[in-house]
C-alpha cells in the first residue's frame, strides 16, 4: 500500500501554513548542518566549522560519535578487578557485576563499559572512589587493603589457534585502619 | 514551472507530505519501550551510579550541559528523574499525554546520561537523539496523530480499523541521522587495515568484555568465515545509505540492516543498539512491508520444509 492523498484533517499549524513551513524548513536545514558537520572526520574543515554550532549541539544534546570499532576494533580484552584483603589475613578477589545474557546484559554491558574507562591513565581520578565503594560491598567484615588490578589479554589472531593468558597490574593500593583495632 | 518552483514543490514534497501514521505509532511504542528498558537496568545499580556513597560522588561535567542532576546534587534528585523517564516511557509507549512525556524522556534521559558519562556507550547516544527528534515533533504535532494504538484507530465504534493520514516530516529526520551514522563509521572505519585484511569481526568477537550469547569456536578462528564477516558488515555500513534511498533496493536493505544489527546483537553486549537501530529502520518501513518480509520468510521456511520432504521421499522411497 502506498501513502494516499496531499492533505490530511488539520495536521496542525507548523504543516498546515506557509510560516509554520518556512519555519520548520529553517529548523531541517540545520538540523542536516548540524549533522553532516558534527560528522565529519577529523581534519581542518571540522575544526572550522564546529566551534560555531557546537554551544547548540550540547545545550540539546545531539552531539554523536560513530567510531565504534574504528579505525580497528581494539586487540586486547580489559578487566579491572580488585584483591579486597579482610583483618584475618584472607583474601578475595572482586568481580564487578555480571548479568545473564538475554536482559541482564543491560545491565551488564554497562560495567564493562566502566572497566574499559577506569583502567585509563587520564580516569585515576576514579580509582580512589572505586576501592572505596568496592570496600562498601563488604559492610560488616573488617577490609584492611584493597588492590586494584588492570588486566589485560591480547585477542590471539585468527586461525592462530592460541589461547593468551591474563595479565596482571597493579594500579592502585588502598590500606584501611580497622576499627577498634 | 521554474526550477526553482519546482524545487520547492519536492522540498514541500519531501517534508511535508502526509503519511499513514503507522511508522510514527511504532516508532512512538518501539521509543517508548527502549526507554523503559533503559530505565528499568540502571536500578539494579541506581544507588552505586547516582548516590552520594555511589562510585561517581562528584561526577565532572563539561561546558553548556543542561543535565539537571548537575545542580540536584541530592540521591533524592536522582530517583524523581528515574521515576519520571520510567513514567514517561510507559506513557508514551500507551500515547498518553505524549506532548509533555516525550520531552520528558528526552530531559531525565540526557541528565542521567551526563551524570554517568563514563559508563556511557553509543547505543545511549542513539537513544538520546531519537527521544530528542520525537520530543520536537511531538511538541509541534496535533494529540490525535500521536495517540494511536499499535492497531490502527477504529473508524467508530465496532468499525474498521485503518491508519490516517498525519504529519511525518519526524520519519525524514530519523532517515537522516540512520544515514549519517552508516556514512561516519564507513569514513572512520575506511583507514582501520583490519577492515582491509578481512580480521576486524573475529578480533572483535574475541573481545572478552563484549561476549554475549554463544557463538562457536570456528566462527571467529576460520580466516575465511572471518573475513567474509568483515567485509559484509563493512560493505553494508557502506552501501546501506544507497540503497534504503532506492525504491527497488529500500525493502532489501531494511532487511540486511535488521539482520546485521541483530548478528551484532546476538554476539556482542552492545547495549541498546540493536533496539536504537531498529526505530531508524522503522522510519524506512511503508505501510504493507512487514506483511511482504513475514511472506518472504513463509515461503523461504516452506521451500526449505518441501526440499527436506523431497529428500526424506528420494532416501526411503
Amino acid at each position: 500500500m502506498e501513502d494516499q492523498g496531499t492533505t490530511t484533517d488539520d495536521p496542525g499549524w507548523f504543516v498546515d501554513t506557509r510560516l509554520g513551513r518556512v519555519l520548520l524548513s529553517v529548523l531541517f536545514v540545520a538540523f542536516m548542518y548540524f549533522v553532516v558537520v558534527w560528522n565529519f572526520p577529523d581534519g581542518d574543515a571540522r575544526d572550522l566549522l564546529r566551534p560555531p554550532i557546537q554551544e547548540t549541539v550540547w545545550v540539546v544534546g545531539i552531539g554523536q560519535d560513530w567510531g565504534v570499532f574504528a579505525p580497528n576494533p581494539v586487540s586486547t580484552s580489559y578487566r579491572v578487578e580488585a584483591d579486597v584483603t579482610f583483618a584475618d589475613g584472607t583474601v578475595e578477589r572482586y568481580e564487578f557485576p555480571h548479568g545473564d545474557p538475554f536482559v541482564g546484559a543491560y545491565r551488564e554491558f554497562r560495567w564493562r563499559k566502566f572497566e574499559s574507562r577506569v583502567r585509563r591513565d587520564e580516569n585515576r581520578r576514579l580509582l580512589r572512589p572505586t576501592a572505596l565503594w568496592i570496600r562498601e560491598q563488604y559492610s560488616g567484615r573488617d577490609v584492611t587493603n584493597i588492590v586494584l588490578y588492570r588486566r589485560t589479554r591480547k585477542v590471539p589472531e585468527p586461525g592462530s589457534g592460541t589461547v593468551s593468558a591474563w595479565q596482571d597490574e597493579e594500579m592502585l593500593s588502598v590500606p584501611f585502619a580497622v576499627v577498634g583495632s | 514551472m521554474s526550477i526553482l518552483g519546482r524545487g520547492l514543490e519536492r522540498w514541500n514534497t519531501f517534508w511535508f507530505a502526509p503519511k499513514s501514521t503507522i511508522n510514527i505509532t511504532w516508532i512512538r511504542i518501539l521509543l517508548g519501550l527502549t526507554s523503559l528498558l533503559w530505565g528499568l537496568a540502571l536500578l539494579p545499580d541506581f544507588a552505586a551510579f547516582y548516590f552520594h556513597d555511589g562510585l561517581f560522588a562528584q561526577p565532572s561535567y563539561s561546558n553548556w550541559r543542561i543535565g539537571a542532576l548537575q545542580w540536584f546534587r541530592q540521591d533524592e534528585a536522582a530517583v524523581v528523574a528515574v521515576v519520571v523517564l520510567i513514567v514517561s516511557a510507559l506513557s508514551l509507549t500507551a500515547g498518553r499525554f505524549v506532548k509533555l512525556a516525550a520531552p520528558l524522556i528526552w530531559y531525565t534521559m540526557m541528565s542521567l546520561q551526563q551524570d554517568l558519562i563514563v559508563m556511557m556507550n553509543a547505543s545511549d547516544v542513539l537513544l538520546r537523539l531519537w527521544a530528542f527528534y520525537f520530543a520536537v515533533f511531538a511538541v509541534l504535532t496535533p494529540s490525535r496523530y500521536l495517540s494511536i494504538g499499535p492497531r490502527g484507530r477504529r473508524t467508530e465504534p465496532g468499525g474498521e480499523r485503518r491508519w490516517p493520514l498525519g504529519p511525518a516530516w519526524v520519519l525524514r529526520v530519523f532517515q537522516f541521522q540512520l544515514c549519517a551514522i552508516y556514512i561516519a563509521t564507513a569514513i572512520a572505519k575506511a583507514p582501520g587495515s583490519r577492515w582491509h585484511n578481512g580480521t576486524a569481526a573475529s578480533i572483535a568477537l574475541g573481545l572478552e568484555e563484549f561476549e554475549r550469547f554463544y557463538v562457536p569456536g570456528f566462527v571467529r578462528e576460520n580466516v575465511i568465515l572471518g573475513s567474509l564477516s568483515t567485509w559484509i558488515a563493512f560493505g553494508l555500513e557502506i552501501t546501506l545509505p544507497l540503497l534504503l534511498w532506492n525504491r527497488r533496493t529500500r525493502l532489501l536493505a531494511i532487511v540486511l540492516g535488521i539482520a546485521l544489527h541483530f548478528s551484532f546483537d546476538y554476539a556482542m553486549r552492545l547495549g541498546y543498539f540493536f533496539p536504537g537501530m531498529l526505530i531508524g529502520y522503522v522510519a524506512f518501513m511503508r505501510p504493507g512491508d512487514a506483511h511482504s518480509i513475514l511472506r518472504f520468510i513463509r515461503r523461504a521456511v516452506a521451500r526449505v520444509s518441501l526440499l527436506r520432504s523431497h529428500r526424506v521421499q528420494q532416501e526411503f522411497g
